[in-house]
């Protein structure tokens, strides 16, 4: 039997034939096995430990929150039934979506083009551009509000200022519904395009510059490259820009406390606009809380979907 | 198919000069090896040549055309990378589709092309896999199938079996060379390692620090070198050199170094007077163009230092008062370390000090 065993496997039923190798008995229950791993366990609890506190504990508080009343009674599914027939929270939900449908592609447009600026050879001291681009990422929003609510005067704001040169009437920006909307995209287009440029030009330094080069020598105009080369890589990025954005432009508030206020009316009330005059004007957050959770989970399906989409990887053929 | 010239060809790179007037001409359907150190510019000019570096002077053509101000894809050349360059999201099958794609080929046609370019390079079981997944000897293959499978009017490689094992690049170069004869396509072919340009070479051109050294066929380039940076560079067991002087003796010129005193022709003789009148050269001999005899009664006296078989041959370390020789024995004497042998120079080579020039 020894024999055997000593033999050399032939050819085509060589080393990798499950029968010509003991299957790797023990492996998994080395692996997770707590005597072996004993220090890497404990290592691991710390951070384990805060992320349950930190993540886990405020997602269970808020379901209790939403379960019980603002006595602290039981009530069930009562908040969450009274969202479905609050016409103001309505509104906001869908201030919310409408802004994200307009600020997501816009960061990202815009993200892009900054991004292939910067990355192109035409750029210079790459160092000098990124600074000054990310200058909006490091303003807070209240700043960012402030500012653009300035720009935005009638009589004092730089944006009435080409208007006025080609003779048309200044538009009060912040008091109409609709410019307000169009306004409030504007500054978060401002604010939250730089986050998508960063993480975009990352993610276009990952390409081998060597497959440009193929793709060029193949017959290939840069426009094509482009589609071909670029676009595909920087697919995972690209979903990652879309889910942050996403996130970061549907939930803004400093920027509507210091524009428009919520105003004219409820016309520019957002989700978070709507929480936080829930809870602390209001003083109503178990009611809230039940609004949280809404914005919990169309954050959550947006998020998978883009995933879903844009994230997993090509296979084309 | 086309005739590849470059003419004058200098590409700097901010101050640096990569490449310094280059004139070269590769003849429709040969294999033409750039062969050079890291640094002496041939990658520079071949890939001045693909488009991708625009020559600071001199103009390249590509047949009849002047290619100076056409972006590669103009060009109608196939280059595979060094790095081989494949791309990593496409699958073997799209890589090398990608070319025909870009042409807008018929899919039927498409597909038979690549099919028959995959089972002429033997990775038909790779066409499914994205290149990560291959090998990296599929991996080659599947670089130069993307160059093949367009029938380009000039193929350019760039190193491309510096990356793959030993015993597969013995077996590559050969098939790359049939291929190359097979299609008759007019081909580049860029390498630092002399073997491979050897063996593979309708011509090689040799270049160093951005300058054509010698432009010829291997055995022109092997044999008569035509200075002594290329008679170092080409020959697996490199050739040995000896400084010295010419001097005259009994009437006939010798080669008179600290250890030897070799023999030279009339006709040498006669040109080196005329050329290097000072008579300072470094005498060149490959190590099988030196002859031994065990007696020890020869001109020449050595001993041998080392040993190194190789199988076939045996290279002989002969040391003589600190200049170390490598001869070439072939016939497999019975030598061993320590012994003194006799030595004779059959065909050696002169090159001019001052210039490094051969002088011949």
């Amino acid at each position: 039997m020894t024999v055997q065993q000593t033999v050399s496997p032939l050819p085509g039923q060589g080393a990798n034939s499950p029968a010509s190798q003991p299957p790797p008995q023990g492996m998994w229950s080395e692996l997770f096995s707590f005597r072996d791993n004993r220090l890497g366990v404990m290592l691991i609890i710390p951070s384990l430990l805060t992320l349950i506190l930190v993540q886990f504990y405020p997602i269970v508080y808020n379901f209790w929150l939403i379960l019980t009343s603002e006595k602290g009674e039981w009530i069930g599914l009562a908040n969450l039934s009274r969202l479905t027939r609050d016409t103001i929270f309505h509104g906001a939900l869908i201030f919310s979506l409408k802004m994200g449908v307009v600020v997501v592609p816009m960061c990202l447009l815009v993200g892009l083009g900054l991004a292939l600026l910067v990355h192109s050879d035409y750029a210079g001291r790459k160092a000098i551009w990124i600074s000054i681009l990310i200058i909006p990422l490091m303003v807070s929003e209240i700043v960012a509000g402030m500012m653009w609510k300035i720009m935005y005067h009638p009589t004092l704001g730089l944006v009435n200022v080409p208007l006025a040169a080609l003779g048309l009437e200044p538009i009060i920006w912040l008091v109409k519904a609709d410019t307000a909307f169009i306004a409030l995209c504007v500054v978060e287009i401002w604010r939250i395009s730089p986050l998508a440029f960063l993480l975009l030009y990352a993610g276009l330094n990952q390409v081998p510059r060597d497959i440009y080069e193929a793709a060029a020598v193949d017959g290939a105009t840069r426009w094509r490259a482009f589609w071909d080369m670029t676009l595909p890589y920087i697919r995972p990025m690209f979903a990652i820009a879309t889910i942050l954005v996403f996130v970061w432009s549907t939930r803004t508030i400093g920027t509507i406390a210091a524009t428009t206020q919520g105003g004219p009316g409820r016309a520019t009330w957002n989700l978070s606009w709507y929480i936080y005059g829930m809870s602390f004007q209001r003083l109503k957050p178990h009611y809230a809380s039940a609004a949280v959770l809404v914005m919990l989970l169309m954050t959550y399906i947006a998020g998978t979907i883009f995933v879903r989409y844009l994230w997993v990887e090509r296979r084309s053929r | 198919m086309a005739e590849v010239r470059i003419e004058g060809l200098t590409k700097y790179f901010g101050d640096t000069c990569a490449v310094n007037q280059l004139n070269l001409v590769v003849r429709d359907g040969d294999l033409v090896v750039l062969l050079g150190p890291s640094g002496c510019g041939k990658t520079t000019t071949m890939r001045c040549v693909a488009g991708l570096e625009r020559p600071t002077y001199g103009d390249i053509y590509i047949g009849e055309t002047r290619v100076n101000d056409l972006e590669p894809r103009e060009r109608d050349v196939a280059l595979v990378f060094q790095s081989y360059a494949l791309y990593p999201h496409f699958t073997a099958f799209d890589n090398i589709a990608y070319p025909l794609r870009l042409r807008k080929t018929p899919k039927d046609e498409m597909e038979r092309r690549v099919r028959d370019v995959a089972e002429m390079l033997g990775i038909t079981h790779t066409l499914d896999r994205p290149p990560g997944l291959c090998s990296g000897g599929e991996q080659q293959r599947i670089a130069l199938g993307r160059a093949i499978v367009r029938e380009p009017v000039v193929f350019l490689m760039d190193e491309p079996l510096s990356n793959i094992d030993a015993l597969l690049r013995v077996y590559m170069r050969a098939e790359i060379k049939r291929l190359q004869h097979e299609l008759g396509t007019t081909m580049i072919y860029v390498t630092h390692d002399q073997v491979e340009g050897m063996t593979m070479a309708d011509q090689i051109a040799v270049m160093n620090e951005g300058t054509l050294q010698q432009l010829g066929t291997p055995s022109e380039i092997y044999d008569l070198p035509s200075n002594n940076f290329v008679a170092r560079f080409v020959g697996s067991t490199p050739m040995n050199f000896i400084p010295g002087a010419l001097q005259k003796e009994n009437g006939r010129t010798v080669h008179k170094s600290d250890q030897f005193v070799i023999p030279v022709s009339a006709e040498m003789a006669d040109r080196a007077a005329e050329l290097c009148p000072s008579g300072q050269c470094t005498l060149g001999v490959r190590p099988e163009e030196i002859r031994f005899t065990t007696d020890d009664e020869g001109d020449n006296q050595a001993r041998v230092f080392l040993l190194e078989p190789l199988g076939s041959e045996t290279i002989l370390d002969i040391e003589k008062e600190g200049l170390l020789l490598k001869v070439k024995d072939v016939a497999s004497t019975q030598v061993r370390e320590g012994d003194t042998l006799s030595l004779a120079f059959n065909r050696f080579h002169l090159f001019d000090d001052n210039t490094g020039a051969a002088i011949r």
